[in-house]
């Protein structure tokens, strides 16, 4: 066990008896870890007021610069609690709204609200104690493990990097109620375990325990059960739930894949090249969905019913490059109903139901 | 006379702790136009299975027994004695791709990045003059060193022919992979997989990689041309969902053996293995009701058995709800509960002798 640093030195030394190796502690005791959170507002968990994200492109010198329009403009709120999907192809900017989100990159414009402060601009310590309340789910539970750290080290470290580091016994016994909250028991026969002796369904359920261990108030699932095997998923997306039921735990969940979707969220929206285009309660959008992308989508989903006749999709082409996004509706150019004026002007999301909402003109004018 | 029929395959691999079992005692057949679809959960076999008819396993494989008919032809006759095989064996590189063609699942993997597509494509007809004559009529039968001009423009020709088949504009021929997305060049891998008509295509994973959308669009076209060609497909995938609206047949597999084959709907409607029941009622859907779904999902309890020492018998008992004392003893034999649909399941054979379980 040498050369795990030293976590893993104390670990290995029976993490019980002997005293914890003590790193430089910029951080205070373990008290912190203790205190529920940031004071919890009542409302939203989570608000987000025209996100933006643009990446800036290399050009020729004195040439006007051009971006890449990942994110033009994106409002949605979660409340505690609820469990929010997020669904469109590869490339329409979800990962990019989880990251902004975490702050692991910085919006270019817009405010995103967590719990009423606004963490677009956070930075040093109230960012740190900010992420403690907002945690990550990665997609591959192969590359998102250290291979070289146990399963108690991994799930450990992130009670040790929010100041537990004095207290073994407490950190011990967090990570076993972690591990049996994410469904992996006996605890014990998973504690020493390094990553390759487990299989894909019980590496994303450390990554789970490893997201929940600091008691956040919202997780982000990013693409939390696309790597795995059918039979595994189902018991994923039942931990989810569950830890809904628990902890209360809000969740943006992002997906591509609408019957995972409508498994576990309260509502859905669906984004198209870094724009919201339709937003519903899970049901009322899969039963009645109204922008003809989300009926497309909805459309090609695979249903195991042997039956069904194949239809042609009612939209061609592929997702158009996100550095010149079309003008006004950028679905006007695989869209079946698009006129000229789609190309006058963006859509904005309007409610066409009760708490349905859709972005696209000629449905907001009634013409479709 | 089936065009292909596999019988108790045996593939295990030489590793540094023993064998895995990846393959063990697969039998199957294809009749010509027929889809199989061959599902199952990643590592159960099912790509070995189809890699091993046109024999590009790694050199650690042995095919340890059993046999692959294809056209009459035990192709497992031209393995060597230890039963690895021979990668430049004459007879099966003049099967490869003439006959049995395979479309894989990295799209951008399959494809030289320095070459243009057409060329690419090109390539594959100028390594196999024999075919030539089967696709291009007479301009084919020229066996010179140097394609003359008319062949050329022939081979030329039928490339841009198939592009325009699977749905890519003409004048993409001379782009090289980079330059197209990945819906289209798993477009162009289907059209290089159809070039020497071959009858027999195998289909690794098609589309798993891509969106829903391209999905979509990509397993209609496969449809469609198998039916205009009458080519025969095995389709390898992991979602039980997309196979089933494109198979005749699904083979259930796993940990190395057969479960259940049956028609799709046979299979959904009246799915016998305790394997294949419980694999479908974990699988979502957007279809019906939402209370019947989240009431019917259920999660398999466990994990497959590792392959190097698996379990005894039949290899689902460790995780089987109604295993009883012989399914860990003994292995158990196929059964015909309904024409074509064949279960391997101790539970499903006595039930069918009339005993009770």
């Amino acid at each position: 066990m040498n050369g795990n640093g030293p976590e893993g030195e104390a670990w290995a030394a029976d993490g019980k008896d002997k005293a914890m190796v003590v790193g430089d502690d910029e951080l205070k005791g373990g008290d912190e870890v203790e205190k529920e959170g940031v004071q919890k507002t009542e409302g939203n968990v989570l608000e987000v007021e025209d996100l933006k994200k643009y990446y800036k492109l290399k050009g020729e010198l004195f040439s006007k610069p051009r971006y890449v329009k990942a994110i033009a403009g994106v409002s949605f709120n979660i409340k505690p609690g609820e469990m929010m999907g997020m669904v469109g192809e590869t490339g329409c900017g979800k990962t990019v709204v989880a990251r902004l989100i975490v702050r692991v990159e910085d919006p270019t414009g817009g405010a995103i609200r967590f719990h009423g402060v606004d963490i677009a601009k956070m930075k040093g310590k109230k960012l740190r104690q900010f992420r403690k309340n907002a945690q990550m789910i990665f997609q591959d539970p192969y590359a998102s493990l250290n291979p070289r750290m146990t399963v108690l080290q991994s799930v450990s470290e992130p009670l040790f990097n929010y100041g537990m580091r004095k207290e073994p016994e407490k950190v011990y016994t967090k990570v076993v109620k972690a591990l049996e909250d994410a469904g992996l028991l006996p605890v014990k026969e998973y504690l020493e375990r390094f990553p390759h002796e487990l299989s894909g369904g019980e590496r994303q359920r450390v990554s789970i325990a490893r997201a929940i261990i600091l008691k956040p108030s919202f997780i982000i699932a990013d693409e939390p059960v696309s790597m795995l095997d059918v039979s595994i998923r189902a018991g994923i997306m039942q931990l989810l739930l569950s830890l809904r039921e628990e902890y209360g735990i809000a969740c943006l969940l992002i997906t591509h894949d609408f019957s995972v979707a409508r498994y576990v969220c309260d509502n859905i929206t669906v984004m198209y090249l870094g724009r919201f285009v339709e937003k519903a309660e899970t049901e009322e959008l899969i039963q009645n969905p109204i922008h003809p992308y989300t009926k497309a989508l909805l459309q090609a989903v695979p249903v195991a019913d042997p039956t069904r006749e194949k239809e042609e999709l009612p939209i061609s082409g592929d997702i158009p490059s996100p550095i010149d996004t079309p003008s006004g509706c950028v679905f006007r150019t695989r869209c079946p109903y698009a006129i000229d004026s789609c190309a006058d002007s963006m859509p904005e999301l309007v409610e066409m139901r009760p708490g349905h909402k859709v972005a696209c003109h000629r449905v907001a004018r009634g013409e479709i | 006379m089936h065009l292909l029929e596999v019988k108790d395959l045996k593939i295990h691999f030489k590793i540094e702790d023993g064998w895995v079992e990846a393959v063990d005692g697969v039998s199957f057949y294809l009749d010509a136009g027929e889809t199989l679809g061959l599902v199952g959960e990643s590592g159960c076999g099912k790509s070995t299975t189809a890699f091993a008819i046109t024999q590009l396993l790694p050199k650690n494989a042995y095919i340890k027994g059993g046999s692959i008919v294809f056209k009459g032809k035990d192709l497992l006759k031209y393995l060597k004695k230890d039963g690895t095989i021979r990668l430049f064996d004459e007879r099966m590189r003049k099967l490869r791709w003439s006959e049995i063609s395979i479309i894989f699942q990295g799209a951008m993997d399959a494809f030289n990045p320095v070459y243009r597509m057409g060329k690419q494509i090109e390539e594959a007809m100028y390594a196999h003059p024999e075919a030539l004559p089967r696709t291009l009529g007479p301009v084919g039968e020229e066996t010179a060193r140097r394609p003359s001009k008319e062949l050329r423009e022939a081979v030329r020709k039928r490339v841009e022919d198939l592009f325009d088949v699977v749905g890519l504009p003409k004048d993409r021929v001379d782009n090289y992979p980079h330059e197209f997305s990945e819906g289209m060049r798993q477009r162009a891998l289907i059209a290089m997989a159809l070039t020497l008509a071959p009858s027999l295509i195998i289909a690794d994973e098609p589309t798993t990689a891509l969106d829903v959308i391209t999905q979509y669009k990509i397993l209609k076209e496969m449809a469609d041309i198998q039916k205009r060609y009458r080519t025969s497909m095995i389709l390898i995938s992991h979602d039980v969902s997309a196979v089933a609206e494109l198979a005749d047949r699904m083979a259930v597999m796993y940990a190395g053996r057969l479960v259940e084959i049956a028609a799709p709907l046979d299979l959904f409607m009246n799915p016998c293995h305790p394997y294949t029941g419980g694999l479908l009622v974990t699988i979502p859907t957007i279809k019906g009701d939402k209370e019947a779904m989240m009431a019917r999902i259920q999660s398999m309890p466990g994990s497959p058995p590792s392959l190097v020492n698996p379990p005894p018998g039949c290899r689902f008992h460790p995780r089987c709800p109604i295993a009883k004392d012989i399914c860990s003893k003994a292995v158990p034999e196929p059964v015909e509960v309904d024409p074509g649909h064949i279960v391997w399941c101790h539970k499903v054979r006595t039930e069918s002798e009339g005993n009770e379980w």
